[in-house]
């Protein structure tokens, strides 16, 4: 049973959209075989996961994961079963095209994570650029055009960067050089160019437009975290390297820069994703114990919350359900993806208590502890924050354009609460895998007593304190002049009104105000002060 | 203790207001009134609110109580946790303040965002001067660095000492620049709704309130949590009091200048002001 789950893990994707394409012509037969299909290769995917995280080591013909990449492929699955809703539901065509090339692509990924061999891993590699760039060939307009020649150069720059590693080191195997070289630096490059970092370039460039490849670029997103790791993590040992994360950071300030000229959904989107693959870049290049751990809790939940940004979308061609259509504005469901489509965005550029958050904290706090002595990192400081923010700031039109289809707002919903646990309790969710990925990495044990930045110590009951007394000020404000509030909201006013409750809750309100000095006037008198 | 952080920052935020109306020569406790008006009407009429805009100004009342409770030692106060509270609590000012926009409100927003851009990597930058100082990549190292060497400005060398005032003013300039985000509703139908300019009024003053908290952390330091003695509180409160006075002040003169001046002169002036901290800071090692 267990010798069957790699390779049901790896072929399951591209099964399901063989299954799918076959059975195109009949509605829910094709969903309900495909999706069984996929759910399966899914579960194989997890379960391959919960083997080597036992300790086991699960294999077949030679492709085999170590846990950070069983991981990296397990959330790059999350993210596609996440967006696969959305494609079904676009026009016929282009939905066939893309359930096809979303299958293909992440069986890619999947091997590719899986692959310990460095020439397995330079084929394996193009395989989801050419998928996507079919589907965008067969579905696509020319607005939404995948910008082939990206992906081509990051394709070249990977190969090539494989293949220097191959020279070097002599050996087939991913076995480590111990340095940021040439070869490295050139697979991080594509890297870069996969996870949409670099500005209007491949992946970004897909996902910026309203074709079928916006919400395909998940999969090369996900490609894209396999082969940073591959490169930072297994050859490069996490060396720390300035110019990578000077240049990350100055990728960082672009993406926010674009985000704020964004002049359409998907443009904005994709500069949310830009920096918030530039703040992975920067925890790599900051290298050691501690960026290493901050880019092993950002990789994982990006590529996650690019899956929820892009199930949660913006109005794509094709799609009936035009999201800035009037009538469609009044749908329910366009809220409950609005939410998902917030929590997504606060996770790619790092926002508290969003999924992003710590890995983004301990990045920044990493490079502020540094700067005490290099104050140069300072403005790595800075510039990484202010893109972030930058980027943040230009996503706020987009999370209007969320849609109005129920399935894929749930599963975005439910995406973006993952998220939100995984930000708000980064030290129960992770500290365990983390040890474990250290360990199996040789990435040098961080010790407390060197002073070195922790994961947040800010735990949820922490957070739960701190947003408590705005989720009061908020809920009242949205549930007390609603026109149909709930039920026992009706009763409550109903009362309060017999009660002529109203003046009094008015003046409790305009009270709470001042509760902050009253603290501060009792501090005073146990201090002794008054 | 984080709870606090909120309560504390619209206590803070309301008293800059209220300098802030003075500044703009408006009636007497204008901000008070308009805050009781809105309440009211929120409370009476049926006028719904839309869950983004109650989004951002939570995301708002969020960041600005994160940065406040740091600053009064009730939640860890590094650079990275400020800087992230700080733009969380600006992109949900943005957020809440993005209901019920016309089209030319709309591109004054845009300009609006581009300023607050601008405005957030000036306080950056003045709050990296400020831990930079101190040589402290955490508040508590800057109290403890402060209870040994003593919190005048006068420590040290005279470069990192106008360094340090330079990057106080700046944060301090950057509350007031950061927060006059449209509040006043456009009339007709686009008018915004009670509950939402009171949401939006309240982050607002969230936003003005956790910036005037920072100055008397790094200018006197008080650690609220664990304890201190009373004169050490008394300045705390003094400080801060006067941070928000500061604050009220800079945010009414700045709204009595136009929009245009302000993103040409204002912005480039706190640019310029931190980046000087920062260089002095450096320098004054």
């Amino acid at each position: 049973m267990t010798q069957a789950l790699v390779p049901a893990a790896i072929l399951g994707p591209a099964a399901a959209a063989l299954v799918w394409l076959a059975l195109v012509r009949w509605v829910w037969p094709r969903r309900l075989v495909a999706g069984a299909v996929w759910i399966g290769s899914q579960a194989a995917a997890w379960a391959v996961f919960w083997e080597v995280f036992g300790g086991e080591q699960p294999a077949w013909m030679g492709l085999g994961p170590d846990l950070l990449r069983a991981t990296l492929a397990a959330a790059a699955g999350a993210a596609v079963t996440l967006v696969l809703p959305r494609i079904e539901l676009l026009a016929p065509r282009a939905s066939s095209a893309g359930m096809a090339a979303a299958g293909v692509g992440l069986a890619a990924v999947v091997a590719a994570a899986y692959s310990s061999s460095l020439v397995a891993l330079a084929v394996i590699a193009l395989l989801p650029t050419i998928a996507v760039g079919l589907a965008g060939a067969v579905g696509d307009r020319p607005r939404g055009a995948p910008g082939l020649l990206g992906f081509a150069a990051a394709d070249a720059a990977v190969v090539g960067g494989l293949l220097i590693v191959l020279e070097r080191s002599g050996t087939t195997g991913l076995e480590p050089v111990g340095s940021l070289d040439l070869g490295v630096a050139l697979v991080l490059l594509g890297a870069a160019v996969k996870l949409g970092a670099v500005p209007h370039v491949g992946t970004w460039r897909a996902s910026a437009g309203e074709g079928i490849v916006s919400p395909l670029a998940v999969v090369l997103r996900g490609q894209g975290a396999v082969l940073a790791a591959v490169a930072a993590f297994t050859l490069a040992r996490v060396s720390p390297s300035a110019p990578l994360a000077a240049v990350s950071a100055g990728l960082a300030v672009l993406a926010g820069l674009a985000g704020l000229a964004a002049r359409s959904p998907g443009g904005s989107l994709a500069a949310v994703g830009g920096a918030g693959a530039a703040a992975a870049l920067v925890a790599l290049g900051l290298g050691g114990g501690v960026g290493a751990r901050a880019a092993l809790v950002l990789l994982p939940v990006f590529v996650l919350a690019s899956g929820v940004v892009a199930a949660s979308g913006w109005p794509g061609v094709g799609d009936p359900r035009d999201p800035r259509d009037p009538r469609e504005r009044r749908r329910a469901w366009r809220w409950v993806a609005a939410l998902a489509l917030a929590i997504g965005a606060a996770s790619l550029v790092g926002l508290p208590p969003a999924g992003g958050f710590p890995g983004t904290w301990l990045a920044l706090s990493l490079a502020s502890a540094r700067a005490v002595s290099e104050p140069w990192h300072l403005a790595l400081v800075v510039g990484l924050a202010s893109g972030l923010a930058l980027a943040g700031i230009g996503a706020i039109a987009a999370l209007r354009s969320a849609g109005t289809r129920p399935l894929p707002a749930a599963l975005s919903l439910l995406g973006g609460l993952a998220l939100l646990y995984a930000g708000a309790q980064p030290m129960r969710l992770g500290l365990g895998w983390l040890i474990r990925v250290e360990r199996e990495l040789g990435i040098g044990e961080v010790l407390p007593s060197a002073g070195a930045p922790a994961l947040p110590a800010i735990g949820g009951v922490d957070l739960a304190w701190a947003v408590a007394p705005a989720l009061l000020i908020v809920g009242a404000g949205l549930v007390l002049p609603s026109p149909a509030p709930p039920r026992f909201a009706r009763r409550a006013a109903g009362l309060a009104r017999r009660l002529r409750l109203g003046r009094a809750l008015a003046a409790l309100l305009e009270g709470a105000a001042a509760a902050g000095a009253a603290w501060i006037v009792l501090r005073g008198v146990d201090l002794g002060f008054l | 203790m984080a709870a606090l952080g909120i309560p504390l920052a619209l206590l803070l935020g309301a008293a800059a207001d209220l300098v802030a109306s003075f500044v703009r020569s408006e009636a007497r406790l204008r901000p008070v009134l308009a805050f009781r008006a809105e309440l009211r009407r929120a409370l009476t009429r049926r006028e719904p609110t839309s869950l983004l805009a109650g989004l951002g100004a939570g995301a708002a009342l969020l960041g600005a109580g994160l940065i406040t409770a740091a600053a009064i030692g009730a939640s860890p106060g590094d650079p990275g946790l400020l800087m992230l509270a700080l733009a969380l609590a600006v992109v949900g000012s943005h957020l809440a303040a993005s209901e019920r926009v016309t089209r030319p409100a709309a591109a004054r927003a845009r300009a609006r965002a581009l300023e607050s851009a601008l405005v957030y990597a000036g306080a950056a930058a003045g709050l990296g001067a400020l831990f930079l100082r101190w040589r402290a990549d955490d508040l508590t190292a800057v109290w403890g660095a402060g209870e040994i060497l003593g919190f005048p400005l006068a420590v040290g060398p005279a470069a990192a000492a106008i360094g340090q005032a330079l990057a106080l003013l700046a944060v301090a300039a950057a509350a007031g620049l950061l927060t006059p985000l449209e509040t006043e509703p456009p009339r007709g139908r686009h008018r915004r709704p009670a509950a939402a300019a009171l949401l939006l009024r309240m982050g607002r003053w969230g936003l003005a309130g956790a910036l005037a908290a920072l100055v008397p952390a790094f200018a006197v330091g008080f650690d609220l949590v664990e304890g201190g003695d009373a004169p050490a509180f008394a300045r705390w409160a003094g400080v801060a009091l006067v941070a928000s006075a500061v604050v009220g002040a800079i945010w009414g003169a700045l709204d009595r200048l136009g929009p245009r001046l302000r993103l040409r002169a204002s912005v480039p002036a706190l640019l310029a002001a931190s980046a000087a901290a920062v260089v002095l800071v450096s320098v004054g090692r």
